[in-house]
């Protein structure tokens, strides 16, 4: 996304538009207002006396509120208006738009004030791929409102524009003639809504009844009683405390309230593309934030379980278990162009919501939900045996089955070129990448901790576990690469080994599978120059064949992968490496104002001195935003032992003191303290 | 009536418990439009336990749609969440519970979209 188009949104309705607040959208282009994956206007044009305005500034008031201050003028460098210009806007079912409009002059002056409006009901994934649209447009003036609808068989979206001072209203918009006296002001208030077309708009769900979204005021105040119930944090670093905020404000801005959860809401994955439910993206943004919002991690964890596969259906790439890839409500999805009502095609989500499960319970002792949650999460272990042992070598592997619009990768590195051999070559199909086995290993034995303690099956439990110890045998041998001294990234086809060196190493190093004696010839992997770039571990070595410091997954640099390689380091006790870690990723969220992007260039800090952010990065994307706080995790070493917090901070030299205040959990709340005396330098020189 | 969709709430209704619902509770009504007649299904479900009947009564999710679309859904050749954002299923109350029945849908035929 451009940085001049200014976004504002609420659950998964958003606007972007340019800096006037005007939208001016084509098929290919990511300007409208949008909602349930349709774009409801893709023109929005405000013009006075026929001339279009010019931005004086843009107020981000919130992240569902913008205001934007306008003069009339043709963009001369020079402006000397006689007229000042306020549109107020927030986002709610549609959006609201206050216009004021100021007369600074001694005598009156008469205006014509127009706003232009139309919609083409763009798919969002049309406005990705450019299709062409297959039903009927429909545009009606009537009882003072304008109507602009959609239909293609029983499929109806419409929206409808109305407001507060008369206006004439053609089929192209609405205009307003006023007199505006010396010094006096003129006001309007108008109002979209976008919804099922038919007598009157309703919210465009499965659940066709639900209600309205709250309204600018509850809304202020549900983001304060957010902030106000996360734990504080003190330390003499302003950057972090300013990171650490606004990662709490934009995850609030990214949850997302999907109509099977009632008012509950989960992390959406992100900005423009995907605010919508993904198991992966859901599941690594709930674990990241647990010890600052673990209510997240709960509704994530009841949604995702609501939808858990239980046929198999090739086409959404389906089996009995499998918890969902990716959910969407547009046209595409309705008539079945696209597979996404739900997709389930991804080979993670499953083991890892065992992962989440397990972590959330550590944390919370919320009991119930694990015994709300058994069956579920039996047949998401079930899983991994039955239905993704592709092979039958012991391991998960993929294989789409719908070859037409299914997902090639189905690992969290999805683009079609991110796993290679080291000279570049691709392998086949079923692929076995190696943090899959990691995160079943993980899954295994937090599932058998769940069956003995909650679900009272100490038969389950001990199979679980007699299986992670084979698991991890058997891995330990057949990914590991003898001479380079690092586990492969996958098994291929034929079960070989597929050799380049991948972050995907800190995968494993965080769910437990990696072999204690391994353990440090990983990390100097992970910690030296071929993976290291000073601000974080590139998805894909240098010196691999592949390797391009700005291609997706095959040389960028991924917050979130580094938070979780982070963990992993303190998992097996490498508090140094794991705050080098911290620090370089922490230093690149100051160049982005406290809002690290999805990734960025992999090339070496010392050659650009400031990170390089991937050109289509989506910003803010969940589980960046999440990224700071598991480091914030990390460095204090915070772990739940029993009923208690532990605390085991190991901070980069750089904090001076960190303090994070009522962090909750089973324990009530607690208090987490540390000073930086890692020298960041020297723990980079020892890996 | 012979038809798919008598088929599927007959062979829920013997199964009685499911472990597939095992923690949910509620009503669901199902309209059905067959031949210019309302056909009513009552599906109550209580922790598993399964109910089915023509019977009036209140309900927590009703489901409106064509006979003809839902005995494709009985036989697992449509898919009940599509239609509902096609328009062709109407779902008005708790969402979540059609999200639930739809567990018990069978699987598409196989064969290659």
């Amino acid at each position: 996304m451009s940085d001049d188009l200014v976004q504002i949104l609420d659950g998964n309705t958003f606007v972007v538009s340019d800096d006037r607040g005007d939208i001016e959208a084509s098929l290919t282009d990511p300007t409208g207002l949008f909602s349930y994956d349709t774009r409801f206007l893709s023109k929005w044009v405000l013009t006075i006396n026929g001339q279009r305005l010019n931005a004086l500034s843009t107020d981000d008031l919130q992240y569902f509120e913008t205001r934007f201050f306008l003069v009339p003028g043709t963009g001369t460098v020079y402006v000397d208006s006689k007229l000042s210009v306020i549109r107020l806007r927030a986002v709610g079912a549609g959006f609201s738009e206050d216009i004021t409009i100021l007369n600074h002059e001694e005598k009156p002056v008469d205006l014509t004030i127009r706003i232009e409006a139309a919609s083409d009901f763009a798919d969002l994934f049309e406005v990705k791929d450019a299709l062409k649209k297959k039903g009927v447009y429909k545009t009606i003036v009537r009882d003072g409102k304008l109507f602009l609808e959609y239909r293609r068989d029983a499929f109806g979206r419409a929206t409808v524009i109305s407001s507060s001072s008369p206006a004439r209203i053609d089929k192209t918009g609405l205009t307003f003639k006023a007199r505006i006296e010396p010094h006096g002001k003129w006001e309007t208030h108008l109002d979209v809504s976008a919804g099922v077309s038919g007598t009157a708009p309703r919210d465009v769900s499965a659940g066709n009844g639900q209600a309205r979204m709250p309204g600018r005021r509850s809304k202020a105040a549900d983001l304060d009683r957010w902030l106000r119930e996360a734990p504080r944090i003190e330390s003499d670093s302003d950057s972090l405390k300013a990171t650490y905020r606004r990662s709490l404000v934009d995850l609030a801005a990214l949850r997302f309230s999907p109509p099977i959860a009632g008012n509950r809401s989960l992390p959406a994955a992100g900005l423009p593309w995907f605010m919508t439910m993904f198991g992966r993206d859901s599941i690594f943004t709930s674990l990241q934030a647990l010890p600052f919002t673990p209510e997240l991690a709960a509704t994530t964890l009841k949604a995702l379980g609501e939808w858990q596969g239980s046929r198999v259906d090739d086409f959404r790439d389906e089996d009995p278990g499998r918890i969902l890839h990716e959910l969407r409500y547009g046209e595409l999805a309705a008539f079945e162009e696209r597979p996404h009502t739900p997709y389930y095609g991804n080979a993670d989500a499953t083991p890892l919501f065992v992962v989440l499960l397990d972590e959330y319970e550590r944390w919370s002792g919320d009991r119930k939900l694990v015994r709300d949650l058994e069956f579920e999460a039996r047949a998401a272990l079930n899983w991994i045996d039955e239905y993704a042992n592709l092979q039958g070598n012991g391991y998960i592997s993929y294989k789409r089955r719908n070859e037409k619009t299914g997902l090639e990768n189905q690992c969290w590195k999805d683009s079609w070129d991110s796993i290679s051999f080291s000279d570049g070559h691709l392998p086949g199909f079923p692929r076995a990448t190696c943090e899959l086995q990691g995160y079943a290993y993980d899954a295994k034995t937090r599932g058998a901790r769940l069956a003995r303690l909650v679900w009272k099956d100490e038969e389950l439990a001990q199979r679980l576990e007699k299986e992670a110890a084979d698991l991890k045998r058997r891995f330990n041998r057949d990914f590991w690469i003898e001479d380079g001294e690092y586990f492969a990234v996958a098994l291929d086809e034929n079960g070989e080994q597929v050799d380049s060196l991948t972050s995907n190493n800190g995968h494993l190093l965080w769910s437990g599978i990696v072999d204690k004696s391994k353990a440090k010839a990983v990390v100097r992997h992970l910690m030296g120059p071929r993976l290291f770039s000073g601000w974080g571990v590139r998805t894909l070595a240098e010196g691999e064949g592949r390797y391009n410091p700005i291609g997706y997954h095959v040389g960028t640099v991924w917050p979130f992968d580094c938070s979780f390689i982070a963990w992993g380091l303190r998992r097996y006790g490498f508090k140094e490496e794991a705050a080098r870690l911290a620090a370089g990723i922490l230093d690149a969220a100051e160049f982005f104002d406290g809002r690290l992007p999805e990734a960025f260039g992999g090339y070496e800090r010392s050659v650009t001195r400031y990170p390089v952010q991937y050109p289509t990065a989506c910003s803010p994307q969940a589980w960046s935003t999440g990224a700071p706080l598991l480091l914030l995790r990390t460095m204090l070493g915070l772990d739940p032992i029993g009923e208690h917090l532990v605390v085991d901070p190991a901070l980069p030299n750089g904090i001076g003191m960190l303090a994070l205040l009522d962090i909750p959990g089973r324990w009530g709340h607690v208090d987490a303290f540390g000073r930086g005396r890692i020298d960041i330098e020297r723990a980079l020189s020892n890996a | 009536m012979g038809t798919a969709t008598t088929e599927f709430f007959e062979g829920l209704s013997k199964r009685s418990h499911d472990p597939l619902l095992e923690t949910t509770t509620g009503t669901v009504r199902v309209d059905l439009a067959r031949n210019g007649k309302v056909e009513r299904w009552l599906v109550t479900i209580d922790h598993g336990e399964v109910d089915v009947s023509h019977r009036r009564g209140e309900s927590d999710c009703t489901v409106s749609t064509s006979a003809e679309l839902f005995d494709r859904i009985a036989t697992g050749e449509e898919n009940a969440f599509a239609a509902a954002l096609r328009g062709e299923l109407l779902v008005a109350g708790d969402s979540r519970l059609l999200v639930r029945l739809q567990r018990l849908f069978p699987s598409p035929p196989r064969r290659k979209r």
